[in-house]
């Protein structure tokens, strides 16, 4: 985040303690060791977050608790000195204090446990629990290597993790990764700890072994901010929850005070109708067709067949290749072997792709989806502008009234269709992507966890959007790291695993312990 | 034009750019008497439109996040090109086409070498910068070529309309009509915009950006390569230092147009009205007699200022915005974290 900060002047401050209303110690409990009170956050002409709260005290796991877009990022940073709030203000240990920069919130011993662990790869574990204050020994100081490994490895075992101190950290998994930041957390004998979505990518296993490791700083006396948002994982970890939604502070309750649908009611802010609602139609004609495709070091020995009407699922975790191989199949990515042909006619390139039927809605919405500063208009049109345009000249008028027509049947809300999406919320400036997408009026249609990010009301419109298009006689592949949502919608269900597939099932089949297992253990490869 | 429409304009680099236009001629006129005169306007047009020719090619290839430093270079070179085979009785049209394609090829050079192995433009047109003008010194070494056919030189002062306008004038102006029509109406243009603005939206979008920006490398040196044309009959003499330094110039009137040095952004109008204010601050200076090395430290102090505008427009807007919004909070009017949706 590259935001400009305005330098704020005295006044300024003055005004904004004035508006912040004076709230005291909570009936006798202990003075939280970090609190937020009436912190807001303005982005451009978008309020991230309006006049929340926030109390941390030591020795709880905190949960707090948003869809995308609720905020929970915003507070984050503002918690850890990336920004500094508009409104507001932060107290350690009852304490106004300004966090100008992240290092004034380490001094105040605040730690922070990153979604992507940042870690300097190519150093030793060591120097990484250390960076910055190496044991140092001799004259002129030099690094204390030894006293610094033995260190690093008391740490760890603190932790219970048996790492190499010596070993370099780019050799390392997820989920030691994470170990290594903790450790370097608890070696500034850090007091509060946020761990942002920190479960992501890791296996069941690996999620059981953090948390054991979460509760043991807890009952040392850490205060713990646990951002998440798979509920069981919730319930099973926090002590307390905070929801926020649409930046603003819903409830801060003990978790025991919740049950999933009261969390899902604060989340979402009403009663959610049916997610997943799935019309099965018998398949049609084999339309997609891909075989032995292979990207070395990346997939290999892909087999993938698509039928009108149907949707297939591709699940799988983090990084096992899913993606990659939609990439390839719609010609983005280089392939080393295998074909793609969809109804007989073979695939090379994007343009190939595009004109045979294929589309292909992409995993990361702002960068591969939409041209976040140009108007919807014209997102809508590209991968048609030929069609749209006449002889190579642009006819805005068409494009507009292109825009118009899938924006209405998506139930899109924008201001107007020359808006720039940058300003859309996640669901809409998706909703911009398929209607970009659908506008080719494709045979074949990839997406690529197409409701990621998106608040639960655009959820259900893409899920009954996806069951319409299969319903019509689309082909759909469906690439989706939310569970549930694979398994209620897919016809069939393929697993990949470090770049193979592992397992093929069918819809009556495919339970989340079958997934799981051919996701993350070492399974038989199932013939596709 | 709509409130937000204008609240656009009024915070566009463009609007700046017209503003220190006025502001260019309300000074300049002040300093001196005779720079408020049609035949020196006609001189500033003719002064500027080698200049202006280049950057209406320099627009897009900014837009889409590239940028040729070798443009006067590849000048050099054609001119040397054109005058080494126009001197020496090769037929006129046959040395304007070999000097054109001497261009098109320079830009190939430029553009195979950004797509080809992804390598950064400033690092390749700095090295082809060199290069370009080591060959021309290499062809010609330090004599100035001034035997040039009569039907060629002087087209400075072949007139098209009146004693004010000449045909370069013309040409010119329908290269500039061309070029804003190209950018702005065409699907071509459009595929710029996305390709500058979010690359990989466009690769996914079945835009082959990587021939875009070859072809837009290409018209760069075709285009320089016309500029040397221009020169080269107006000063009716070539040598290997034709042209040299002339790219500050050029991106100078570019950036100060309001195009994003970040790509994404940037219209052939605003390059025009630069194109004007440099013009006329390059006038007012030979009106003064300011000695060249000083005209170089006018120029390069612009081109800061275009970057310097740039990120000060862009911040305005942005704070604007927080205002109105942080305003409503403070009111307590009720709001959502995105007033659209």
């Amino acid at each position: 985040m590259k935001r400009r900060e305005a330098p704020r002047t005295p006044e300024r401050r003055e005004e904004e303690k004035d508006h912040v209303p004076e709230i005291e110690g909570r009936d006798g409990a202990a003075v939280p060791v970090l609190e937020a009170r009436a912190v807001s956050k303005v982005f451009g002409g978008t309020v991230a977050l309006d006049h929340v709260d926030l109390s941390l005290r030591a020795g709880e796991i905190h949960a707090l608790l948003g869809e995308n877009g609720a905020g929970k990022s915003t507070l984050t940073r503002i918690l850890c000195g990336v920004h500094r709030p508009d409104t507001g203000e932060l107290r350690v240990d009852g304490a106004v204090v300004d966090f100008h920069t992240p290092a004034a919130a380490q001094e105040h011993d605040i730690a922070i446990l990153h979604q992507e662990p940042s870690l300097f790869g190519d150093l030793e574990v060591a120097e990484n629990v250390f960076v910055g204050r190496q044991p140092k020994h001799g004259r002129p100081p030099r690094i204390d290597r030894r006293a610094m490994r033995a260190e690093a490895a008391a740490l760890l075992a603190e932790l219970g993790a048996e790492l190499d101190p010596a070993a370099r950290v780019a050799d390392l998994s997820l989920a030691e990764a994470q170990l290594v930041e903790m450790a370097g957390a608890l070696s500034r004998r850090a007091r509060v700890l946020i761990v942002d979505e920190p479960t992501a990518a890791l296996t069941p296993g690996e999620v059981g072994d953090l948390f054991r490791v979460l509760r043991g700083l807890r009952d040392r006396g850490v205060a713990i901010l646990f951002i998440g948002h798979r509920l069981e994982e919730i319930f099973a970890l926090a002590d307390r929850i905070t929801v926020l939604r649409d930046g603003r502070f819903v409830d801060s309750r003990a978790a025991a005070d919740h049950d999933e649908a009261s969390l899902i009611r604060a989340m979402v802010g009403r009663d959610v109708a049916a997610l997943h609602v799935r019309t099965r139609v018998e398949p049609g004609e084999p339309l997609l067709q891909v075989r032995g495709l292979a990207r070395a070091g990346v997939f290999e020995a892909v087999d993938l067949d698509l039928r009108s009407g149907e949707i297939v699922g591709l699940a799988g975790l983090v990084g096992a290749g899913r993606t990659e191989v939609a990439r390839a199949v719609f010609g983005i990515d280089r392939r080393d072997a295998g074909t793609v042909e969809l109804a007989g006619e073979r695939l090379r390139t994007p343009q190939q792709a595009m004109r045979a039927g294929l589309a292909f809605v992409p995993e990361d919405r702002q960068r591969e989806g939409v041209a976040v500063e140009l108007p919807i208009a014209a997102n809508v049109a590209l991968p048609i502008l030929g069609r749209v345009a006449f002889h190579g000249w642009l006819r805005p008028g068409r494009e507009r009234a292109l825009a118009r027509e899938w924006g209405e049947r998506l139930r899109l809300k924008a201001r107007d269709v020359e808006q720039a999406p940058r300003e859309l919320s996640g669901g809409n400036q998706q909703k911009v992507v398929l209607a970009k997408w659908l506008a080719t009026r494709p045979r074949v249609l990839i997406l690529d966890e197409p409701t990621r990010g998106v608040d639960v009301g655009a959820k259900v419109e893409i899920h009954r959007l996806i069951d319409e298009l299969a319903a019509a006689g689309m082909a759909i592949l469906l690439i989706s790291s939310d569970l549930p949502e694979v398994l209620a919608l897919s016809d069939r269900v393929l697993v990949m695993r470090e770049g193979r597939v592992t397992a093929a099932l069918h819809h009556a089949e495919a339970t989340p312990e079958r997934v799981m297992q051919a996701a993350t253990a070492e399974a038989q490869a199932v013939a596709a | 034009m709509s409130s937000r429409a204008a609240r656009r304009f009024a915070f566009s680099h463009e609007a700046f750019t017209v503003v220190l236009l006025v502001v260019a001629v309300v000074v300049v006129t002040q300093l001196s008497p005779y720079f408020l005169d049609a035949q020196n306007f006609s001189q500033i047009a003719t002064d500027s439109l080698e200049i202006g020719l280049i950057a209406l090619a320099m627009t897009p290839l900014i837009v889409v996040r590239e940028i040729d430093l070798s443009v006067g270079s590849t000048l050099g070179l054609a001119a040397v090109v054109f005058g080494e085979l126009a001197s020496h009785d090769v037929p006129l049209l046959a040395a304007v086409l070999a000097t054109v394609a001497t261009g098109a090829l320079a830009g190939l050079l430029n553009g195979l070498l950004v797509t080809r192995f992804g390598l950064s433009s400033i690092v390749v047109t700095l090295g082809t910068m060199a290069l370009f003008r080591g060959l021309a010194n290499a062809i010609v070494g330090d004599q100035t070529i001034t035997t040039l056919p009569d039907s060629f030189t002087a087209s400075d002062t072949r007139y098209a309309i009146g004693t004010l306008v000449t045909i370069p004038h013309v040409l010119f102006a329908l290269a500039a009509l061309a070029a804003a029509l190209l950018l702005h109406r065409s699907t071509v243009g459009r595929r710029i915009f996305f390709a500058g603005s979010s690359p990989d939206v466009a690769t996914h979008s079945g835009v082959r950006v990587d021939r875009l920006k070859v072809g837009l490398f290409v018209a760069s040196g075709t285009l320089a390569a016309i500029a040397a044309l221009f020169m080269t009959s107006r000063l009716q003499s070539v040598r290997a230092d034709t042209g040299s330094g002339l790219e500050l110039l050029v991106l100078t009137v570019v950036l100060l147009g309001g195009a994003d040095i970040r790509g994404g952004r940037g219209t052939i109008f605003g390059t025009l009205v630069a194109l004007a204010l440099v013009g006329v601050v390059r006038s007012g200076m030979a009106l003064g007699d300011l000695p060249d090395q000083a005209r170089v430290a006018v120029v390069g102090g612009l081109l800061l200022l275009s970057i310097c505008a740039g990120v000060a427009i862009e911040a305005l807007r942005r704070r604007a915005a927080e205002r109105r919004t942080t305003r409503r909070i403070r009111g307590g009017a009720e709001l959502r974290p995105t007033p659209t949706t």
